[in-house]
């Protein structure tokens, strides 16, 4: 079959995978993972989480060589387990994903009122999501070359101010290697999930290279990095931040550059922030506003969210997106209960990751002579140790956290709910009868075909 | 199931595809600086075709390009019926018979042109 005239370089597979990844609520949640475990050992927990990631990376790399489709877990769960699950699994994970966009929105805003306190935090979220309105609407993404540029900038910032504040102590580490109880360190780990939160969304972009094993070296390259990006950095701010200072703090990566490096350390810090949660927003909720567009025109969603204006964007499904997301941070904003979302995307994320290793052992068995251009290992060791491992941080998590676990429970029952009777119901009223096919009277249905 | 479509049927449907996309003078407005070459490529019967946007107009030809923009990989039923638009594009996109290569924006541009011809 003749190639693609452009096709995508590991360069920008990395830089998307960790530009997805690198956002301001990461520092909450690193920060977070520091508190966790005793003083500068976190990066033992942090080193951990990456290597468990890579494990779910190896089984996203073969789902994703099956099935090369920007429509990700939503195809791999119905061909591993059904077509109510993957719908319903799918819609969950969007929405959770929403929900995070509104803890970024939030920490960011956080993160700038510590550097221009006179200006309401309200007034950060509601400018940062007007521009990532405008921009989404408008269809305007950031060039690849310089979204690249952006995240390999910000990433080599965040290692050398780690670095720099380790310098400023001496290289002193107090306890590298005691990271304390083993619970803490199990919280610690499952926490440390949401610092990698997001690499996964590189999939989609198999439909843009000629190798599909290029996503899967783009993922572990990029995880790899992130790890000791994110290792360097929590070191250098639990060397300089008091234990009590890293939590109840929703923007500690400024504190910390404050203090190691005074005003113009919390200023760089604050531009770093601005940098990742516009490379995260920009990809990301471009992504989120075609699922929804996508499941609009599957009628899973009502089909106007797959209105779209003359730039060819959804602008219906960008504009609820929004409103939802702006709804989100108003109530975390509010209620002060970021800590909450943070777990909520470490435990939903544990679950997707599990369940993407049983998928993998799943379609083995259903679809074993189907071309695999990548393979998580020999056997079924790798998918295996996924799921266990991830479900066991999922339970990890929710059993520290009970009210993450209610956010689940009712989230998942009310996607189960809407996939059993809502879809149905618009799937009624809006979907038109097969025609009957020009082609000779066939009718336009396949077997195999989605039901 | 339904039988293999023949290479005359499917480019039957492009024809009325194209027909579609000329005739809506919504589209051509919006694809007025659309320049892209895309491949129609039908995984049991080995038919191509491709398909010239160039801006305002669309038409089509027999046999793959060389370096196609945008490739539609499907059954040889699947693309008739795509491209007649008696298939909703989103259906064999999710279950994995429908494969698009290419990128992200010429993809989601193609299934707006695709809802905007045919409606759903």
């Amino acid at each position: 079959m003749p190639e693609l005239k452009r096709v995508l370089t590991l360069r920008t597979v990395v830089a998307t995978s960790a530009g997805l990844t690198l956002a301001t609520s990461t520092f909450v949640a690193a920060a977070q993972v520091a508190y966790l475990t005793a003083g500068d050992s976190a990066w033992l927990a942090i080193l951990i989480g990456g290597l468990m990631c890579l494990a779910a990376a190896a089984c996203f790399s073969e789902l994703n060589g099956l099935y090369p489709s920007a429509a990700g877990i939503r195809l791999y769960f119905a061909r591993a387990f059904s077509d109510r699950f993957g719908l319903t699994g799918a819609l969950y994970y969007n929405v959770m994903m929403l929900s995070v966009y509104g803890l970024e929105s939030y920490a960011l805003a956080a993160a700038l009122s510590q550097v221009l306190p006179g200006v309401p935090p309200l007034l950060w979220i509601v400018a940062m999501l007007a521009v990532v309105g405008v921009l989404n609407v408008r269809g305007v993404k950031l060039a690849g070359g310089f979204q690249d540029l952006v995240t390999y900038l910000l990433m080599t910032s965040v290692a050398v101010l780690g670095v720099l504040a380790l310098a400023k102590g001496g290289f002193r580490l107090h306890t590298p290697l005691s990271p304390g109880p083993v619970g803490n360190v199990a919280q610690a780990v499952a926490t440390g999930i949401f610092l990698f939160i997001g690499f996964e969304w590189v999939t989609p972009l198999a439909e843009e290279v000629t190798q599909i094993p290029q996503i899967s070296r783009g993922m572990m390259l990029a995880l790899g990095i992130l790890a000791v990006v994110y290792a360097l950095f929590t070191m250098g701010m639990s060397n300089v931040l008091p234990h009590s200072l890293l939590v109840h703090n929703a923007a500690p990566q400024v504190v910390f550059a404050r203090r190691a490096f005074g005003w113009g350390g919390a200023l760089f810090m604050a531009a770093l922030c601005v940098g990742a949660s516009i490379t995260t927003f920009n990809a990301g909720l471009m992504g989120l506003s075609r699922f929804t567009y996508a499941f609009a025109r599957e009628l899973a969603l009502p089909p106007f969210l797959a209105r779209v204006n003359r730039w060819f964007t959804p602008w219906a499904a960008i504009v609820t997106l929004l409103v939802v997301g702006l709804a989100v941070a108003v109530a975390v904003l509010l209620s002060g209960h970021y800590l909450v979302l943070v777990d909520l995307g470490a435990g939903v994320e544990s679950i997707v990751y599990a369940l993407t290793g049983v998928a993998v052992w799943s379609l083995r068995r259903r679809e074993p002579d189907r071309e695999r251009p990548y393979r998580a290992g020999r056997g079924l060791i790798v998918p295996l140790l996924t799921a266990v491992i991830f479900f066991g941080l999922a339970l990890a998590v929710f059993v520290n956290d009970l009210p993450a676990l209610a956010y689940l429970a009712v989230g998942l029952l009310a996607c189960f709910l809407y996939v059993t009777y809502a879809v149905p119901a618009l799937r009624k009223r809006y979907g038109r009868q097969p025609a009957r096919s020009r082609r000779r009277g066939q009718t336009p249905v396949r077997e195999g075909a989605a039901k | 199931m339904t039988r293999l479509a023949t290479g005359e049927e499917i480019a039957e449907s492009l024809k009325a595809f194209c027909e579609g996309y000329n005739n809506n003078q919504r589209l051509k407005e919006m694809n007025r600086d659309w320049q892209r070459v895309v491949l129609v490529q039908a995984t049991d019967s080995q038919d191509a075709f491709t398909l010239d946007v160039a801006g305002p107009e669309l038409s089509f030809r027999p046999g793959a390009p060389e370096h196609p923009d945008l490739k539609v990989v499907a059954a040889s039923d699947i693309l008739a019926d795509l491209f007649w638009g008696d298939l909703n594009p989103t259906g064999p996109y999710m279950d994995g018979t429908l494969k698009l290569f290419g990128s992200e924006e010429d993809i989601v541009r193609l299934d707006i042109i695709s809802l905007l011809i045919w409606g759903s």
